[in-house]
């Protein structure tokens, strides 16, 4: 009988490169969205693991950098549309703050376009499910961070 | 109001009947009293000298004044509109003078109403003896003029006015065009059954145009019997449009003061579909009626019991509970910049001085823990409760560098 690790490996072999994509939304838009999509059975790729926060601004710029250093190949924000946040105005907060992050990526060498911020409402999750597709796309075309890259 | 020169359209009854400056806006009205249309009125004072010396009913010099009132809970109710449906212009609303809508309809058939219950054609005053109703005018729609959602009351009222009409008018035929009859209420399905046996034609398609007949004002309606699979061209003394409702023209104004989300056809947003049907997303927040989605009688009233309940929860408990989610200041960390309190948009936090160094402080009771601080502080001081920084690390650890390779 093969162990357990044995398996894995076997898999990580045949398996090609998939991307890995973080997404920060926020509670009362972006989540509920996102649910709304699973409750109405809209598919869309997997290829996003998204982590609730209560606003987009709760995005630490130090999160998104992290999150490259550990081999994301892309980083979601996505919250309210702007006059709608929850919290008056995080998200207007969290877009200078992405800005900021961009301009960073841009001067170390990582491509800007594997960072990107998205507004969507509780009440879209057709929409939701139309921006995981486009962001798994780009970064597809992107292929795999160079940060992983240099790595190995 | 006898005296009264200034002479108005009413516009309870759409225009349809006169009305003075000075009026009850309709004998229903609760409070039974009088209100002047200061737009139209020209200060003669003739009504002032009608009220007489002793009563002084009517103040002319009267302000419009805003009045301010503290409260801690609010319930939406701001109602609908109706949908113009002279935009679906092959059904010739506003083009043909006996193409009505169900509104109007309902003006004209009230025994209280500009005709006093008597329907009328309104190009030449006669009684109709045809009449086509016209269902989903503007509901169901998808060819982007009119709405995608069903407007939910249009068939029941339909039904009551086919009702209507056999009762009041006798051998006067409706001809009620559908595209499927939602009587999804109890006791609404007998309903429509009392009506198909009351003589009402139903036909089972969508009305593809309506022509008028120049000479004699008759309306010729073009629809496809989806049942008998043929072509129907029928002609009636008058056509009545169920018109689709939409939200409120200023709806976008009124959700942004309260913090309300709208969903994507425009109606105000319940916090949880199933679990919430009453509340928002902000505390203290509640609505009622159709201003939240398309609703019938029964359901409105059923609905503005639920907000009012929930609206009195907090009025009852005399106290507010407080969500766990607010920031803490790591007083070791804070270098006291005081870069996190002009984020705050709830002015939560202050800088203090504490052992001789100045620190932010939090007032929990007014942080909502949406972490903008959190996530701005350079120094890594404040501490987000439920969503701190070691947690958020820890998650996006999990998911790029444990568990899969």
């Amino acid at each position: 009988m093969r162990s357990f690790s044995e398996v894995k490996s076997k898999m990580a072999d045949n398996k090609e490169w998939k991307p890995k994509i973080l997404g920060m939304v926020c509670n009362w838009c972006s989540y509920a969205g996102a649910d709304l999509a699973g409750g109405g059975r809209i598919q869309y790729p997997p290829d996003v693991r998204i982590i609730r926060v209560m606003c987009t601004g709760r995005f630490d710029s130090l999160f998104v950098l992290k999150a490259f250093a550990d081999g994301a190949d892309g980083v979601l924000i996505s919250g309210c549309h702007f006059g709608d946040c929850h919290y008056l105005e995080g998200n207007f907060k969290a877009a200078k703050r992405m800005f900021m992050v961009k301009r960073l990526m841009k001067s170390i060498g990582l491509d800007d376009r594997r960072f990107r911020m998205t507004f969507v409402s509780a009440s879209e999750g057709a929409k939701w499910a139309a921006v995981i597709t486009d962001v798994v796309k780009t970064i597809n075309e992107l292929g795999p961070s160079p940060i992983t890259e240099f790595r190995k | 109001m006898q005296s009264v020169p200034v002479i108005k359209p009413n516009v309870f009854e759409i225009g349809m009947k006169p009305r003075k400056a000075i009026y009850i806006n309709h004998p229903q009205v609760v409070p039974l009293i009088y209100t002047i249309d200061f737009n139209a009125c020209v200060k003669c004072g003739l009504c002032v000298t009608a009220c007489g010396p002793e009563k002084r009913a009517i103040d002319l010099n009267m302000q419009d004044e805003f009045i301010k009132v503290k409260v801690g809970t609010v319930i939406l109710a701001t109602g609908y509109d109706i949908f113009p449906i002279e935009n679906k212009q092959e059904w010739g609303y506003k083009r043909y003078e006996n193409v009505i809508t169900s509104l109007e309809f309902e003006r004209l058939i009230c025994a209280s109403g500009p005709t006093g219950g008597h329907l009328v054609r309104p190009s030449d005053g006669q009684t109709p003896m045809r009449v086509a109703f016209v269902l989903c005018a503007g509901s169901r729609d998808n060819t982007g003029i009119g709405k995608p959602y069903c407007s939910r009351f249009c068939c029941m009222y339909s039904l009551k006015h086919a009702h209507q009409i056999v009762e009041k008018i006798p051998g006067c035929v409706p001809y009620i065009f559908y595209m499927d009859i939602r009587s999804f209420g109890k006791m609404y399905e007998e309903f429509y059954y009392r009506i198909q046996n009351e003589g009402a034609k139903f036909i089972r398609g969508r009305v593809a145009n309506i022509l008028e007949d120049p000479k004699t004002k008759n309306l010729h309606v073009y629809a496809d019997d989806t049942l008998l699979d043929r072509p129907v061209d029928m002609e009636v003394d008058l056509v009545v449009l169920a018109a689709a409702i939409e939200p409120k023209a200023d709806t976008n104004r009124t959700r942004k003061l309260f913090g309300v989300s709208c969903s994507q056809d425009g109606w105000l947003l319940e916090a949880h579909p199933k679990l919430n049907p009453c509340g928002t997303t902000t505390a203290g927040v509640f609505l009622a009626g159709v201003c939240q989605g398309p609703k019938d009688i029964p359901d409105t009233v059923a609905q503005a019991e639920g907000a009012a309940s929930a609206a009195s929860i907090p009025i009852h408990m005399g106290e507010v509970e407080l969500e766990p989610y607010f920031a803490q200041c790591i007083e070791e960390k804070c270098a006291g910049c005081g870069m996190c309190v002009n984020l705050c948009p709830y002015s939560a936090l202050s800088l203090v001085e504490k052992n001789g160094r100045t620190v932010m402080q939090v007032t929990e009771a007014k942080c909502k823990g949406c972490g903008t601080c959190g996530g701005f502080c350079p120094g890594g001081a404040i501490w987000m409760q439920h969503f701190a920084t070691p947690q958020i690390v820890a998650q996006i650890d999990a998911f790029l560098l444990g568990g899969e390779e």
